[in-house]
């Protein structure tokens, strides 16, 4: 399993699955599937989407949970 | 002079999966025909030579009432239009437009959703066809050689086995990759 931050990061720029989808020439339905967690994208997918956001591709994807927001806020408060 | 295009015959008849293609309801209605389908055919099989059967009656005390005769036309038509109603539906819902133009244009979570529905296809048939048609042709072979004249030869592949053989076709090359894709997908809402 391969979480992803896909849905976090399109909801933050305002944009719906299809102009995602558009943005990085793929359908809708493997942005929604993609957000699910019910399908791994493509090693193509996940580097366009990197460069679509302007981010890494391991700050997108990873093979461990990522941390909530109020648990990176608490681990900044702790530092 | 227009010439039509691939392209323009694919945007026709395969067009893009749309949100609602995928819509909780959509998908329902897939499994409903699939389901549907499935169940009738074999009715419509068992029917089909009682029908032959009745109708080969002669006239006699002991015949059943004309009523039966009537309820079996009767239960015979409606498995025939649902059957015919749940083919079409299958064959003309958009997801089974896109897995038969092929990779092409395919986005790649389609491409891997029809992979996975004709592998699962090729599967059942490997378990569960393949042994059967093999018992099938063993039982006619030894039918044929041990019962009866060679003059039997000629009904080996008789119009049975040919109806037997489209049915089975049918089974493959839409049927199942079209029912896996119904009941292992999740719908999607439309955001």
């Amino acid at each position: 399993m391969i979480y992803n931050r896909v849905k976090l990061l399109r909801v933050e720029k305002g944009l719906s699955r299809k102009d995602l989808a558009d943005a990085v020439g793929v359908n809708f339905q493997t942005i929604g599937y993609l957000e699910r967690g019910d399908y791994n994208a493509s090693l193509e997918l996940a580097f366009k989407l990197a460069d679509y956001f302007g981010l890494r591709v391991d700050q997108i994807f990873s093979p461990r949970p990522f941390k909530t927001l109020s648990e990176q806020l608490a681990d900044q408060a702790a530092e | 002079m227009r010439v039509v295009s691939l392209d323009s015959l694919e945007k026709a008849f395969a067009p893009k999966l749309q949100a609602v293609d995928l819509s909780p309801r959509s998908i329902k209605r897939l499994k409903i025909a699939s389901a549907v389908y499935i169940a009738a055919a074999p009715i419509m099989a068992s029917c089909l030579p009682l029908v032959d059967w009745m109708f080969g009656l002669e006239d006699g005390a002991n015949n059943p009432p004309a009523f039966m005769f009537l309820l079996l036309a009767l239960a015979l038509t409606v498995t025939f239009i649902l059957f015919i109603t749940s083919l079409f539906y299958l064959t003309s819902h958009r997801i089974w437009g896109r897995m038969e133009v092929g990779a092409k244009d395919m986005d790649e979570w389609e491409v891997s959703a029809k992979d996975k529905a004709y592998s699962f296809s090729y599967k059942v048939v490997q378990s569960t066809l393949i042994p059967i048609l093999g018992l099938a042709f063993f039982a006619r072979f030894i039918d044929v050689m041990g019962f009866h004249s060679l003059d039997n030869w000629a009904s080996f592949f008789g119009p049975n086995f040919f109806i037997s053989l489209t049915f089975a076709c049918v089974l493959i090359s839409f049927y199942l990759p079209v029912t896996y894709f119904a009941w292992t997908t999740k719908p999607l809402d439309v955001d």
